[in-house]
């Protein structure tokens, strides 16, 4: 008895990118009904990012730029409380740097150092589980073992971890150079394996779909079927995962300079910017830690929402 | 009086503001021992039209128009703690995948134990015993030390038994099979298809057959009903649809049957695929795939019409009941 | 189920060897550890005898096996920044992380995982989706700010708790305890808060996408379908269910306490072992960070094989039982 259904279903298989982007669209129609909480997650990192590429032409004041620090404005209040001024909405740090200047600055550093790093962890992590599902076998195994390994560590550690060591293998004079981008490969290594991961997953299930195998044995370059068929497949998950990751690598950064061991104090970054608000805290100078905390959590808040989104939006098959 | 009597059932997916009907019109009914298959390309909404019957709708999809009756008592509209008196114990069902239908942490002894005790007074031995005799009576051998076996230990016919040991355990006089069969090699097939037959034959339980194999239909059941994009096309005896049928879609399904012995010279094959439920055409659904198809067929949907020894949604049909 | 477990603890020693690895790596090439041994003005002649006593001469396999058997016996040298050898150091301030981790753990868990299957079991409801948007902005505070935020609310607005210090300890032979006085379990309210709200968003989420995976099963389906009653299907199946994938990441959530602890015990001045760590950071002191390494691997190695134990405990699948009566 043969069965009715493979005769009749004549099954089309749809050009991808139409699809992804007819799904996005849908999906993003679907949720300005539905979420609202949504559309003003989207707006707000819209509104970071722009901020962080305008910035020193948005921001009201230079705060890189020592000449014009004026001490007699240092610790103003908002400027909404007793002592305010108009030139420093949110207040004044200790040095008379402008608050709101100042986290308009570590945001783009914010958004500078995590995208960076996620960019790298995302182009690593599928360049290795491209490699991994194709080949198979021994490179595989090591490389997965080694993923795995690294997964039973947490992020902060590992981070901590290399830049402790970056730090200590560059001379001092670098340190500040370096920082930065010590930073960001830090962050960048212990992401690439989620990404690893599920790439070599959906690459595996993706090599063994008939039209791969009718690819291959056609004779087509197996790089330019990775390229056409396989890449594409793998794209929603990844897109999600590193989304996800970048409000993860904001949190990591933040931390690290709050740390002190990040961004280097000269540099403006929100983990930076709380980091000296602390030190003003007991002493009833709120506004230096709740504005860039707010600014922080703002931040990772709306990207993480946008990840979500996402995810619901693509439903990739996440592990 | 039937079993089960369905009448104008429609399910519609509801999202939000959004509404796609899933299912409309959908009439059944089976009656007291009868064998019914239901046949149709997968969407076609069979197996939505057996959830609903035990209530088992997945959010999404509701029923907003229609009723359900089941031995004389509207279904459709009894609560939750309600319908567990009739499920398992009126209405067994079992699904197509066996290894995902059993939760694969307990032994399936615990899982038939846990679920005879539910629709009996029995103790837990007692109804270790009687899981023993109904695996024994499926045609599991060493039924007993089957019990402390894990689904994933058991082949997957032998988990198919299982799960319909599951689904009558409390004695139902209507099993719905979605696809009991599908999954599984042919040999396999042959054997489950046995057990369905002899539950009919010793226990006189109803079934609803749920394919999209019309030979499985053919061998099995009393009576047909034919399902395309939500709705139900024909509706008719087994022999009649099988030597004439009389929708020009059942009539295609029944040209895709190979057979052995007969010398056809092809086998029919219908161009295109069934549409989305959310780009319906006007009038028949069937109508942009259908040879016969005529004007009127791209205007209006077609009632369900007598014709032949059944009933059938063609316009062909229009004037000659 | 005994070739699992044996399976299992090779692979916890084979971590624990990596680790111990980089760690011993770490010694090798980063700076010369002469140089933090010796005083500036040393003669080449002077520098060459403490290296050839510290073993430093030896082959590099060799003086591996020496790092590893001194690790065991627990030496793992003397810190560069203290000059106190790095084992006791350690073995002071292990208690204080490990009673802030272990509390925050129970928080984290006690609290997370009830939430996530109430949040799967209602996901339709009201307080469901309250609670859901509170775990997605629990996951985008980072840790240090909800310990300024907590200690700006309840030390310094409110002042009803102390905001640093681990307060009076009792000393119990090697292990010095909080738990014991009044002081002690008052300073441990806002510190292990503070660690477990981030992973208690986390674990919550996990729960309940796993709940949701479950519940949309096809067994819990035919489990409904077969008239068994909700209190049944929920508790009976679907729980349990639910923890198995669930167990792998809450194991390393756990896990993540340990390293989230340095940030904690920072914003807290809680002297455990994460202070020490970030210091030893701070100013490059390789053996603190190297037996620091070693010890949180043991620690996430030890987490990791009791979850896949209990994992093998309650999965049958993974317990490797092969078939036990094939055939039809």
């Amino acid at each position: 008895m043969a069965n009715a259904r493979t005769r009749i279903a004549g099954g089309t298989r749809t050009r991808f990118s139409a699809h992804l982007g007819r799904r996005l669209v849908r999906g993003c129609a679907d949720q300005l009904i539905d979420s609202p909480a949504t559309v003003v997650a989207l707006l707000l990192a819209f509104g970071f990012c722009t901020m962080a590429v305008f910035a020193p032409w948005l921001a009201p004041h230079d705060t890189s730029d020592v000449g014009t620090l004026d001490l007699m404005q240092a610790l103003r209040p908002p400027v909404w409380l007793e002592g305010g001024d108009w030139a420093y909405l949110l207040g004044t740090d200790d040095q008379g740097r402008d608050m709101l200047s100042g986290i308009i600055f570590g945001a783009r550093t914010s958004l500078l150092v995590s995208g960076v790093a996620v960019l790298l962890a995302t182009l690593l992590g599928t360049a290795v589980g491209l490699f991994c599902g194709w080949v198979g076998g021994r490179p595989d195994a090591v490389l997965m073992r080694i993923a795995e390994v690294q997964l039973s560590f947490p992020a902060i550690l590992i981070v901590l971890l290399i830049d402790g060591l970056g730090r200590t293998a560059v001379s001092t004079d670098l340190h500040n150079v370096a920082a930065v981008p010590v930073l960001i490969i830090a962050i960048a290594l212990s992401n690439w394996v989620q990404i690893a991961r599920t790439v070599r997953g959906s690459s595996m299930a993706e090599k063994n779909k008939e039209y791969v195998q009718a690819a291959r044995v056609l004779g087509i370059h197996p790089a330019a079927i990775l390229l056409r068929h396989i890449l594409p497949n793998i794209f929603a998950p990844v897109l999600v995962i590193a989304t996800l990751g970048i409000a993860g690598a904001i949190l990591t950064e933040a931390t690290l300079s709050f740390l002190g061991v990040g961004v280097p104090p000269t540099q403006p970054s929100l983990g930076t910017l709380i980091r000296f608000g602390n030190n003003f805290l007991i002493s009833g100078e709120w506004w230096m830690t709740v504005f860039p905390g707010l600014a922080l959590v703002l931040l990772a808040l709306s990207v993480n929402i946008v990840g979500d989104w996402l995810r619901d939006v693509l439903n990739p098959k996440l592990s | 009086m039937p079993l089960l009597d369905i009448q104008h059932l429609r399910i519609e997916f509801v999202q939000g503001r959004k509404r796609l009907v899933a299912l409309d019109d959908v009439s059944l009914a089976i009656d007291p021992e009868e064998v019914l298959g239901v046949v149709g390309e997968s969407g076609a909404g069979k197996s939505l039209t057996a959830m609903s019957v035990i209530g088992l709708l997945n959010p999404p999809a509701t029923v907003t128009r229609g009723q359900i009756t089941i031995d004389g008592r509207r279904s459709d509209n009894l609560t939750d703690r309600q319908l567990r008196r009739i499920r398992g114990k009126i209405v067994g069902a079992v699904f197509q995948e066996s290894l995902t239908s059993l939760n694969p942490l307990y032994t399936i002894g615990r899982q038939l134990v846990q679920t005879i005790c539910v629709h009996s007074d029995l103790t837990a031995r007692a109804a270790r015993g009687r899981a023993v005799d109904l695996l024994a009576e499926f045609g599991l051998s060493t039924p007993e030390r089957q019990l402390d076996a894990y689904p994933h230990q058991l082949s997957g016919g032998m988990r198919q038994r299982v799960v319909i040991a599951l689904a009558v355990c409390a004695n139902p006089r209507l099993l719905i099979a979605d696809e009991p069969t599908t999954a599984l090699d042919v040999s396999t097939q042959a054997q489950i298809l046995a057990v369905l037959r002899r539950l009919r034959r010793e226990y006189r339980t109803a079934i609803m057959l749920i394919t999209h194999d019309m030979g499985v239909i053919a061998e099995m059941a009393d009576r047909v009903a034919v399902m395309y994009a939500g709705r139900i096309v024909e509706d008719a005896p087994v022999r009649e649809v099988v030597a004439h049928p009389q929708h020009p879609y059942t009539a295609a399904l029944i040209g895709a049957i190979p057979r052995l012995r007969r010398q056809v010279g092809r086998l029919t094959r219908i161009d295109g695929a069934m549409p989305p439920l959310s780009a319906l055409p006007r009038g028949c659904a069937f109508h942009p795939r259908c040879p016969k198809a005529f004007a009127r067929c791209r205007e209006e949907r077609p009632p369900m019409l007598s014709s032949g020894g059944g009933r059938a949604a063609c316009w062909l049909f229009d004037g000659n009941g | 189920m005994l070739a699992f477990v044996a399976q299992r603890i090779a692979q916890t020693g084979l971590v624990m060897l990596t680790v111990a690895f980089v760690a011993f790596a770490m010694f090798h090439f980063i700076g010369d550890p002469i140089n933090n041994m010796v005083s500036q003005d040393a003669t080449a002649e002077q520098r060459e005898q403490v290296r050839r006593h510290l073993g430093l001469d030896d082959p590099f396999p060799l003086q591996f096996a020496y790092f590893i058997s001194n690790a065991v016996h627990g030496d793992f040298g003397v810190s560069y920044r203290l000059s106190l050898p790095v084992g006791a150091l350690i073995a002071e301030r292990l208690p204080a992380t490990l009673e802030l981790v272990f509390v925050a753990a129970s928080i984290a868990l006690l609290v997370g995982m009830p939430l996530g299957v109430y949040t799967g079991l209602y996901r339709r409801g009201v307080v469901s989706r309250l609670l859901l948007g509170l775990t997605l902005v629990g996951i985008s505070l980072p840790t240090f700010l909800t310990g300024l935020i907590l200690i700006l609310i309840f030390s310094l607005w409110l002042g009803w708790l102390p905001s640093f210090g681990r307060g009076e300890v009792v000393d119990l032979g090697i292990w010095s305890t909080g738990f014991l006085t009044a002081s002690g379990r008052r300073a441990l309210v806002l510190p292990s808060i503070t660690l477990a709200l981030f992973q208690l968003a986390l674990i919550t989420r996990l729960v309940r996408a796993g709940m949701l995976e479950v519940l949309g099963s096809d067994y819990i389906r035919f489990a409904r379908a077969r008239g068994l009653p909700n209190r049944l299907v929920l508790f009976g199946h679907a729980l349990k269910n639910t923890l198995v994938p669930v167990m792998t990441n809450v194991g390393l959530q756990i896990g993540a306490l340990i390293a989230f602890a340095i940030i904690t015990e920072t914003v807290f001045q809680w002297p455990g072992m994460g202070l020490l760590f970030l210091q030893a950071i701070r100013f490059a002191d390789i053996p603190v960070m190297a037996a620091y390494l070693m010890l949180t691997a043991l620690l996430f190695g030890v987490i990791n094989l009791a979850v896949d134990l209990l994992y093998g405990a309650i999965d049958p699948r993974v317990r490797g039982e092969s078939s036990h009566h094939k055939g039809s």
